[in-house]
């Protein structure tokens, strides 16, 4: 069993290294020359892209464990996305060439492939550096600090919010977001003792 | 290495920046968020800035294992002191309660506050209990000749009451 993310990682590399066709156009072409060579051609595709396709969703099951991990994680989502990106003129072109005429069903299970392996890419890409990132942020923000309304006084909700407020700007700072338009989104109003001296008392 | 030796420190946009000699950047702020959204405390005019300072752009999991530093004292209360040089305002200082570690974050500027001896000013101390648990940890900082002094106090003593009701 594929039991760490380095281990998928890893075969999901070598399938693109060795598996997966990008061909130049002239290749292509080639393959389209033979009818029995496209064949082949769409069917083996087709498995390969589902094959990547369960791998990567073999990935969510599993949490970075560190820093080379999480490096090449990134790397095998922006092949994926570059493979997919690159793959999707060929199937365009065999479907403008064919005409719905031949190898239909060929076609519309590569198509289909293809599409589920771009939305699968860009799942684990949400999952792994939107979703769970904010969500740690969220379990982090929510544990310490709530709110309701029912048992604290305005004053109270009012200091709360403030608080879970300055910690979540906090929280951003600290983790590699110190940039105005951080301060910006968490109403932060910083003055130097300078201008506060401009300003009178 | 004179460990009292404050940082060199640089202003960029609004707020002050430092890095240590283990090459961690700080950043100094000093926050009208605070009197802002608490005006309707400012009975008198009090006003109150909000001190914070932080590590910026590291791993927030690794905070722990982030060496002791005494010149991060030295700097802070370095500009502490400029502030005070140059206004008459007082600072509040909140202890972050992300880590769950607030108490011991007021302990520690309690140290830093008594170490660093500044004879003009005088520290006061609030904990806001939340649910039961005493949960924010304040510090109010003001200039022992700040003619509204006593003022200042009732606001920050109010605040604190009002919250622990």
């Amino acid at each position: 069993m594929d039991s760490t993310i380095s281990n998928i990682g890893t075969k999901i590399s070598t399938i693109f290294k060795e598996e997966i066709v990008v061909s130049e156009e002239e290749k292509i072409n080639e393959f389209l020359d033979s009818l029995l060579s496209l064949k082949h051609y769409l069917i083996s595709q087709t498995k390969t892209l589902s094959t990547l396709d369960e791998l990567f969703a073999q990935l969510t099951w599993h949490d970075i464990q560190n820093e080379e991990e999480e490096i090449f994680l990134k790397q095998i989502i922006e092949e994926g996305k570059a493979i997919a990106k690159k793959l999707v003129p060929h199937l365009e072109y065999a479907k403008q060439t064919f005409k719905e005429k031949i190898y239909q069903t060929e076609l519309s299970n590569f198509d289909n492939a293809l599409e589920d392996f771009e939305d699968t890419v860009f799942e684990v890409e949400e999952i792994f550096f939107v979703i769970r990132k904010d969500k740690k942020l969220n379990d982090l923000m929510n544990s310490h600090i709530t709110i309701n309304s029912k048992i604290h006084t305005p004053k109270q909700i009012q200091f709360l919010q403030y608080m879970k407020e300055k910690e979540a700007y906090m929280y951003e700072i600290m983790t590699g977001n110190d940039t105005e338009e951080v301060e910006k989104k968490y109403n932060r109003e910083f003055i130097t003792p300078i201008q506060l001296d401009k300003k009178g008392k | 290495m004179n460990l009292s030796l404050p940082y060199n420190s640089t202003k960029k946009g609004n707020s002050f920046y430092f890095t240590t000699d283990k090459g961690i950047d700080y950043k100094v702020s000093f926050d009208a968020a605070f009197q802002t959204q608490f005006k309707e405390f400012q009975i008198v005019e009090a006003e109150i800035i909000e001190l914070s300072f932080a590590p910026v752009n590291t791993n927030y999991f690794l905070l722990d294992s982030l060496p002791h530093d005494a010149r991060i004292k030295a700097t802070v209360f370095d500009l502490v002191k400029v502030f005070f040089q140059q206004n008459e305002k007082a600072i509040i200082y909140n202890c972050l309660t992300l880590d769950n570690k607030q108490k011991a974050r007021s302990r520690l500027f309690n140290k830093w506050f008594n170490e660093a001896n500044i004879d003009y000013l005088v520290k006061f101390d609030s904990v806001i209990t939340i649910d039961t648990v005493p949960t924010f940890f304040q510090s109010l900082i003001v200039h022992k000749q700040n003619p509204k002094i006593e003022e200042v106090k009732k606001v920050f003593f109010d605040l604190s009451n009002e919250l622990n009701k």
